[in-house]
């Protein structure tokens, strides 16, 4: 009696252990982790979106904390500043191999993904800032376009003190 | 059911191999079926080990004598619930509940995330099977509680008096779940080093199962001190012996890596620190559970001792060696990715915390091994006591209550000193208050000043942070209970971590007052004599004897009065078991425990003589049950803390959420 | 940046040094001496006084119990034994054949006064010969 027990289990152990073997399911293969140190643009997309959340987390915290009391004006303002140009810098990041690869790549639907996870959390909040953002990002624009070396017409930023194409000096 | 049992632990050994190579191969070859059967083997590890179990306990209840585990920790006079509990009253059940729970462990981490992040979980997975491979050749090859004895004896040799109580029916079995919750974050953090994905997923799991282990580890303690409060008899509850300190050290380090896990999650920094610490954590448990295990630091209740002792000591080895060789290997990809802006930040205070609970837990491990290591260096065995660690401990745990305060309240990388002084001068003030009240009620113990004026500045912190969460979200046109509720809601992670922080202040409050403050007496009465105790006077009312099935008792009946008013009656015992089996224990003392939140009376009969006279012992211990109290309040904090969002999908966007944070690559200026 | 990073250096530093002062400070003031009875009859007269703990088997029959619970009693190694004098909470498990061990001063009259009395449970977990005693009772 005992032995049929033990065969029973032993058996059923062995069929399940097998199972995956014979039952070739869809997610077979394919899009098992490719395990290269190289990015794809989906990966590089969700790496830039996972800095962008991480910097919206950051003016939140700095939100809360400044409003809680925990912050000088100062110093908020400072860290707000900062955390902003670094937020405009990777939506313009963003931006750059969406328009390369056309609006229904691979991408698409992550990004699609991405919209959906974002938008169950932290919707008001992050509305907020990101029209912030936004309104940044339109005046640095403005303010880098007047940026151009009067001698060959390329950008430069603010903090250059030479031109990079040409070599002429920037006022 | 003892064949099946056996054989179905020597199946889970074979199958655990086969789960590890499979989910290596599976992994490298990126053939994803092979994963998938080491998953189905996992799960399968886990049916097995329960069938085992079940035989087991089977066994136990049924008193199958045959079996060398039954005949040494049951006996006919036991009670049902304590025959099921002697599955972990020795080494061999210990072991198996070892495993069992382990692999429960490992059957919720694979059916959680078998279709997420399958880099990561195929070396996850393999760890697992490393730590269960070794524990189940323990039980399948070396203590095997099916063993046979060669011949079956009559009775048993029954289960020890002092383990028979509710107490300790669930005490090993929290710190069980705590010692083997210690394995999935070390797992997580060597998949993340064996599969070179160091990024954001490992430090999220860890960072949780972390959370379960710490909880489980810590209420397995406070059950422990309890058990030892009211079974032991000695009027107190913590000794510092080695298998307490075997519990305690790995919580020492799980706090601390609970701790600057959030560090790394919110600024990227500490990946190296972090790595480390969950190694030792590991290591600290597998110690722990070496030392309870093997008898080699004799202790006054290890309960099981066997030879086991340098197959685990190379266990222990095996892991360090390859762990922290990985951990080499992977080191530039753990760069940090920010660095300290200034000293005055709760980077900082969370540093200093670190430092601080590893200090403790270092000072604890050196006391606990010092035995062994002065033998082995000077030739001759010293003993380092309880003075020895609370003078140690004592200063550090000030410190860190002190940071517990500064935590909260002091912000994210910079914090300017002017509204340190804003956010600080009312918990500051608190504690000045507490010092002069204390004062004036004539309290001149400098150590027990400063730990309740620092538990008033802790408490001072927390509650300010929630009156300010609230009003802020009140501001926001939500009424108090709503802002409140959202508060804690939306951030379960800070507020129920606050919630545990007080837990934290009732334990210290409730350790000082009753480690300072005791007062003990002791005397002989006879019929009708009393003795005074701080205001309790207690008479002795003569002694009693009943007999129950399993032990003839003896009761001195004593009245308590209170400023001459009588509040109670109250029954210490002597019992002597009646079982004149082998068990060297048969005589209990029965504790007589009179509690209530300002202190407890704690009564013990010494001593009984012919005359009818009696001896009793008597303390009045202050405030023991905040720790007990405090103890629920940690586990509330705990459970708000760990408690998943609601829906999946909200689920999924605050676990996504969560990823991000670790991810900043904001640049210090 | 410099200057930050030096602060942390220096806290750190103070952390460890105060840590491992403590430790240092902890373990020379606390320390006992953990020996057998033999050592402890070996190291007579220069015990004398000095903290020590003691292990040894209760000699059979050596248990005095006075009404005010004053315990007195015997260890032995086997070949030597020790008187021993102890007040206080005297262990459940204590009896006849236990191991004690006993922590306190060996004074000059040649008597152990114990102020720490603790009793292990003879470890039973490897041993079946009390079922082989059974099996002979029973049959």
């Amino acid at each position: 009696m005992e032995i049929l027990i033990i065969l029973i289990i032993s058996a059923a152990v062995a069929i399940y252990i097998a199972l995956p073997f014979f039952l070739k399911s869809g997610d077979q293969g394919n899009d098992f982790p490719v395990m290269s140190g190289v990015k794809t643009t989906a990966e590089k997309l969700k790496s830039l979106d996972n800095q962008k959340e991480a910097l919206y987390s950051a003016i939140r915290d700095i939100d809360f904390d400044y409003s809680l009391g925990k912050l000088s004006k100062e110093d908020y303002e400072e860290l707000k500043s900062k955390y902003k140009l670094e937020a405009a810098s990777v939506l313009q990041e963003m931006d750059q191999p969406q328009k390369q690869s056309g609006a229904r790549g691979p991408d698409y639907e992550l990004e699609q993904e991405i919209s959906s996870y974002r938008k169950t959390d932290n919707m008001i909040e992050d509305k907020n800032i990101e029209e912030e953002i936004s309104a940044f990002r339109s005046a640095s624009n403005k303010r880098k376009k007047e940026n151009k070396c009067s001698k060959c017409g390329s950008e430069y930023s603010s903090e250059d003190m030479f031109c990079s194409k040409c070599g002429a000096k920037l006022n | 059911m003892t064949e099946t049992g056996s054989i179905s632990i020597f199946l889970a050994f074979i199958i655990s191999i086969y789960v590890l190579v499979a989910s290596i191969y599976g992994a490298r070859t990126r053939k994803w079926d092979f994963v998938r059967s080491a998953e189905n083997g996992a799960i399968a590890v886990f049916v097995l080990l329960v069938i085992a179990t079940i035989a087991l306990v089977h066994s136990l209840i049924n008193l199958d004598f045959s079996l060398k585990y039954v005949a040494l920790n049951t006996s006919t006079d036991l009670a049902t619930i304590y025959r099921i509990t002697s599955l972990w009253a020795g080494q061999a059940g210990s072991l198996l509940l070892w495993c069992l729970v382990l692999s429960v462990y490992t059957a919720i981490v694979v059916l959680q995330s078998r279709n997420k992040d399958r880099q990561l979980m195929p070396y996850v997975l393999a760890t697992l099977a490393t730590v269960s491979i070794f524990f189940i050749f323990v039980i399948a090859f070396i203590e095997s509680p099916f063993e046979k004895l060669p011949f079956i004896p009559k009775e048993g040799r029954g289960l020890n008096p002092i383990l028979q109580n509710a107490y300790m029916a669930i005490h090993p079995l929290t710190l069980y779940v705590g010692y083997v919750g210690v394995t999935v974050p070390f797992a997580f953090g060597m998949g993340a080093l064996l599969s070179g994905k160091l990024g954001d997923e490992w430090i999220r799991y860890s960072r949780k199962w972390a959370l379960v282990a710490w909880t489980f580890l810590g209420i397995g303690l406070l059950l422990g001190a309890r058990w030892a409060y009211l079974e032991l008899g000695w009027g107190g509850y913590w000794a510092w012996d080695p298998v307490e300190n075997a519990a305690f050290m790995p919580w020492l380090a799980a706090t601390a890596f609970i701790h600057s896990v959030m560090i790394q999650e919110k600024r990227g920094m500490l990946k190296k620190w972090n790595m480390s610490l969950i190694i030792l954590t590991f290591f600290l448990a597998i110690f722990g559970t070496f030392i309870t295990r093997s008898g080699i630091i004799s202790s006054v209740h290890s309960f099981a001792q066997s030879d086991i002792g340098p197959l685990f000591l190379g266990f222990i080895a095996f892991i360090l060696l390859f762990s922290f060789g990985m951990f080499l290997y992977r080191i530039n990809d753990l760069e940090t990715e920010n660095s300290f802006e200034s000293i005055l930040s709760r980077e900082s205070a969370f540093i200093f915390n670190n430092l601080l609970f590893l200090g403790a837990a270092f000072a604890v491990f050196l006391g606990t091994i010092f035995p062994i290591l002065s033998e082995a260096v000077t030739g001759s065995k010293i003993l380092v006591g309880s003075p020895y660690f609370n003078r140690v401990n004592v200063p550090i745990a000030l410190v860190l209550i002190f940071l517990m305060g500064v935590g909260p309240l002091i912000s994210w990388r910079k914090a300017s000193f002017k509204n340190l002084v804003k956010n600080f001068l009312i918990p500051i003030l608190l504690g000045i208050l507490t010092v002069i009240v204390l004062l004036a009620l004539g309290m001149k113990d400098v150590k027990a000043l400063i730990a309740f004026a620092l538990c008033a500045f802790v408490t001072g912190t927390v509650f300010t942070e929630f009156f300010r969460g609230t009003r802020v979200r009140m501001k926001r046109g939500e009424n108090f209970l709503m802002a409140f509720m959202r508060l804690v809601s939306r951030n379960k992670r800070r507020y129920g971590g606050y919630i545990v922080h007080i837990g934290i202040v009732l334990i210290v409050i409730g350790v000082t007052a009753s480690s300072v403050f005791v007062t003990e007496k002791q005397a002989t009465l006879n019929k009708g004599e009393s003795m005074e105790l701080r205001g309790y006077t207690l008479r002795f009312d003569g002694l009693e004897q009943y007999t129950t099935d399993a032990k003839n008792a003896t009761v001195a009946n004593l009245t308590l009065f209170e400023d001459g008013r009588e509040i109670d009656t109250i029954t210490p015992e002597k019992n002597i078991y009646k079982y004149e089996g082998n068990r060297e224990i048969n005589q209990e003392t029965e504790v007589a425990l009179r509690s209530t939140y300002k202190d407890d009376l704690y009564i013990i009969l010494s001593g009984f003589n012919e005359d009818g006279s009696a001896t009793i012992r008597a303390m009045i211990n202050p405030m023991v049950n905040w720790i007990w109290i405090g103890g629920l309040v940690l586990l509330l904090g705990a459970v708000i803390t760990i408690w998943p969002s609601g829906t999946k999908s909200r689920q999924e966007a605050f676990v996504r959420y969560t990823v991000s944070e670790k991810d900043t690559t904001v640049k210090a200026s | 940046m410099l200057k930050g990073k030096l602060k942390f250096i220096v806290a750190i530093a103070v952390i460890a040094l105060t840590v491992s002062y403590l430790v240092y400070g902890g373990v020379r003031d606390t320390m006992v001496y953990y020996l057998t009875v033999e050592e402890l009859m070996a190291q007579v007269p220069a015990v004398y006084d000095t903290k020590v703990r003691v292990s040894g088997t209760v000699v059979p029959g050596t248990i005095i119990k006075d009404t005010n619970s004053a315990l007195k009693f015997q260890i032995t190694d086997g070949t030597q034994n020790i008187d021993v004098t102890y007040e206080g909470i005297i262990p459940d498990i204590f009896a006849d054949d236990v191991e004690a061990v006993v922590e306190g001063v060996y004074a000059k009259n040649d008597v152990f006064e114990a102020d720490i009395l603790l009793a292990k449970c003879p470890t039973k977990y490897e041993s079946t010969d009390s079922l082989y005693e059974n099996k002979e009772a029973s049959n």
